[in-house]
């Protein structure tokens, strides 16, 4: 009897987590078509819609025509937009998940501990200076992926000898990696504004996110890198589950703990490369979306991973959204203050909230 | 205060009050000739010498010859000493408000810019900037003042967290660093809604530059630097017991919570002055007190002015830096950043196995 019953509740348990996860999706499919209406067109989303369905159908237009160019707009400006927004999305988000986990700190992200600038670092050298550790031709986009990927390793292995030293509380640790953060992301502005006539605003805009200009070109090695990342994590699901339950009794159940904690570290410095090389730092993503997701199903990895992914690229591909509906003729408000302004406020309670549970 | 051992103690306190003078006075005429050396570093290829004769003739009110004579003139008396000065000021009131905030924050990291002061500044000036708002003052008192009214919200914030929620001193520097995202993002989006503005003067204020003072700055942040060091002089000993225990200093009969309100007060009007003329530096009131405090000592009244020398001599440094790396130069902020980063990480680490006093 209380045997069916707890599987009932085990189910109910579950059908809560999968209906969340399927909501999230539709939000995403919503989102992605409303996306792609925006611009100087002014379409409608039926109507952006209808012209998604006939270009898959194989529908071309005369060019210089309205369909033409809404077609054109859509299809080279809006999509790889887009589609780049939900990829990086999500692949920041679980990244945000496998760090949050293996550090054992809610607080831990890329963008938090540093790791995201170091990679900043690593494009710019890339970029500007042609300074490629893996060799592949200057500029070449697997060559700024690995970069970002190399020095985005500086950072890490500074975050996981600090945090050897500190002590255990989370804040520390984000300080620290604040610390990290402020000192790669000048690093990276000395060396672009010394070794280039680039701007500064041109420089800026790297440290603070932006997708606008992404062609389809850049999108597969993002999607290729970013697929395997969460794949990776989502089937460490269950080790992640015990690590978060604490160090000891991890030790107990047999875990390894440094392996895992190293590998997961690579793993998602990998995945945040991938997406950085791109689009520059993106922050508050991995803070911001899995733990909204933890409040509302709970800690369990095995669902935590994936709707954190969805939640993540609704964030980006919102911001995006949001970033362009302000934008003025001449202006436009980088996708990173937008994140700020949502991530930073949670970001405080997040810390104000542990701050009431230490007490 | 009383007299007992004083001959015992005497000795020794004026030994070592006699050496600080001394440090001080040196270390105060290595500022002027640093920041008269500074004004070497610049883009217009004139030597230190040069500039010598320029100001020399200044005063004997030489007339000039050449077109060239009159435009060295104007440069370096409405561009390399304002610059200086603004330098030496500026570092100094950050400084002084990093020993200050330190003190009674009793956190070593705590400064104008991590606790988000700069920040919320950097919103009331934006603001004035691009919509004008202000309190129909002379443009730049408007910017202050706007400065200053802003600047009271992420210090509203810090009381309301140290003394109704008793967050420890590391929570309320995160606190403090993420209200100063939120803040340097309203006065990025701010400024982006003026369209008259560049990106580039729009990043120029939140990275904090010192390259376009006006030539007149130094009527207000003179006066300012000297005013705040008076004040704090005189403050010093309420701010050396708010530094320790809050019961301790109740059997002192010093009510410690009201210095803090207004030492953070005083400490929020004067880096209203600086975000209003140089927008957000960082990290330099977080590094000089704590090497101030390894020199001399952490008693207000000698770490005060140690700290103000030491912090103008600092961003005078970090300013020739960021003035050779590039024709133009770059933002003094990178710079200091860029040394402030890891000395917080030192400290950080440093915190955990000598408990800071």
């Amino acid at each position: 009897m209380s045997g069916e019953r707890q599987l009932e509740e085990y189910w109910s348990y579950l059908l809560k987590k999968v209906i969340f996860i399927i909501v999230i999706t539709v939000a995403v499919v919503i989102l992605f078509l409303y996306s792609l209406s925006l611009g100087y067109m002014n379409m409608t989303i039926p109507e952006t819609f209808q012209y998604v369905i006939n270009h898959f159908m194989g529908v071309t237009y005369e060019s210089g025509t309205r369909e033409w160019f809404c077609d054109h707009l859509i299809f080279n400006r809006n999509m790889p937009e887009a589609t780049f927004a939900i990829i990086a999305g999500a692949s920041l988000a679980v990244a945000g998940v496998a760090m949050q986990s293996v550090m054992n700190n809610p607080l831990a992200d890329a963008y938090t501990t540093g790791i995201s600038s170091g990679a900043c670092l690593g494009v710019s050298m890339a970029i500007v200076l042609g300074l490629n550790i893996l060799d592949t031709g200057v500029g070449s986009r697997m060559g700024i992926i690995s970069n970002a990927f190399i020095f985005s390793i500086i950072p890490m292995v500074m975050i996981l000898v600090v945090s050897r030293k500190l002590d255990q509380s989370p804040t520390s640790l984000i300080l620290a990696g604040t610390a990290i953060s402020f000192f790669f992301n000048s690093l990276t502005m000395v060396v672009l504004l010394s070794a280039t006539d680039e701007s500064l605003a041109a420089v800026y805009s790297w440290q603070i996110g932006h997708i606008g200009g992404t062609t389809w070109e850049s999108i597969p090695y993002t999607a290729v890198v970013s697929a395997i990342g969460i794949v990776v994590i989502y089937l460490l699901a269950k080790k992640l589950n015990i690590m978060s339950s604490g160090e000891n009794s991890a030790k107990a159940l047999g875990l390894d703990i440094e392996t895992l904690r190293t590998f997961c570290l690579l793993m998602m410095s990998l995945m945040v490369a991938s997406v950085i090389a791109f689009a520059g730092i993106i922050g508050f993503v991995g803070l911001v979306c899995p733990h909204i997701v933890r409040t509302i199903i709970d800690a369990d990895n095995r669902f935590v991973i994936p709707a954190s992914a969805i939640l993540g690229s609704i964030m980006l591909l919102g911001g995006m959204v949001i970033s362009e509906l302000l934008a003025t003729p001449t202006l436009s408000v980088p996708l990173g203050v937008v994140l700020s302004f949502i991530g930073a406020p949670i970001f405080l309670i997040l810390i104000i909230r542990r701050n009431s549970n230490v007490w | 205060m009383s007299g007992k051992d004083k001959m015992y103690t005497m000795d020794g306190y004026l030994a070592i009050r006699k050496r600080n003078i001394i440090v001080l006075v040196v270390l105060g005429f290595v500022c002027v000739i640093a920041a008269y050396l500074s004004m070497g570093f610049n883009d217009n290829h004139m030597s230190i010498s040069d500039i010598t004769t320029v100001i020399i003739n200044h005063i004997n009110n030489v007339p000039f010859e050449t077109p060239r004579q009159q435009l060295e003139d104007t440069l370096v008396f409405s561009n390399f000493i304002p610059r200086a000065i603004g330098c030496m000021t500026i570092g100094a009131i950050l400084a002084m408000g990093g020993a200050i905030m330190q003190s009674i924050i009793k956190n070593p990291l705590a400064d104008p810019f991590t606790t988000g002061l700069s920040s919320g500044a950097l919103v009331g000036v934006s603001l004035t900037i691009i919509f004008g708002v202000g309190f129909g003052l002379s443009y730049h008192f408007d910017l202050m003042l706007m400065a200053f009214v802003f600047s009271m919200l992420p210090c509203a914030v810090i009381i309301f967290f140290t003394f109704f929620k008793k967050a420890t001193s590391n929570i309320i520097i995160l606190i403090g660093i993420a209200i100063s995202y939120i803040f340097s993002a309203a006065s990025t989006m701010i400024l982006f809604m003026g369209t008259t503005m560049s990106y580039e003067k729009i990043y120029r204020w939140s990275l904090g530059s010192i390259a376009w003072l006006d030539s007149d700055s130094w009527m207000i942040l003179i006066p300012s630097t000297i005013v705040m060091l008076i004040i704090f002089i005189f403050m010093s000993k309420l701010v050396n017991i708010a530094s320790v225990d809050d019961k301790f200093a109740t059997s002192l009969g010093v009510n410690s919570p009201k210095t803090r309100m207004i030492c953070l007060f005083i400490v929020s009007v004067f880096t209203s002055i600086t975000v209003s003329y140089a927008g957000t530096i960082g990290f330099v009131g977080l590094i000089i007190p704590n090497v101030a405090r390894r020199i001399v000592s952490s008693d207000t009244k000698i770490l005060l002015p140690f700290s103000a020398i030491l912090g103008g001599l600092f961003l005078l440094f970090s300013d020739c830096i960021a003035r050779s790396v590039r024709l133009g130069g770059i933002s003094v902020g990178i710079i200091t950043a860029l040394i402030g980063g890891p000395v917080m990480l030192y400290i950080l680490i440093k915190m955990k196995k000598n408990c800071w006093r």
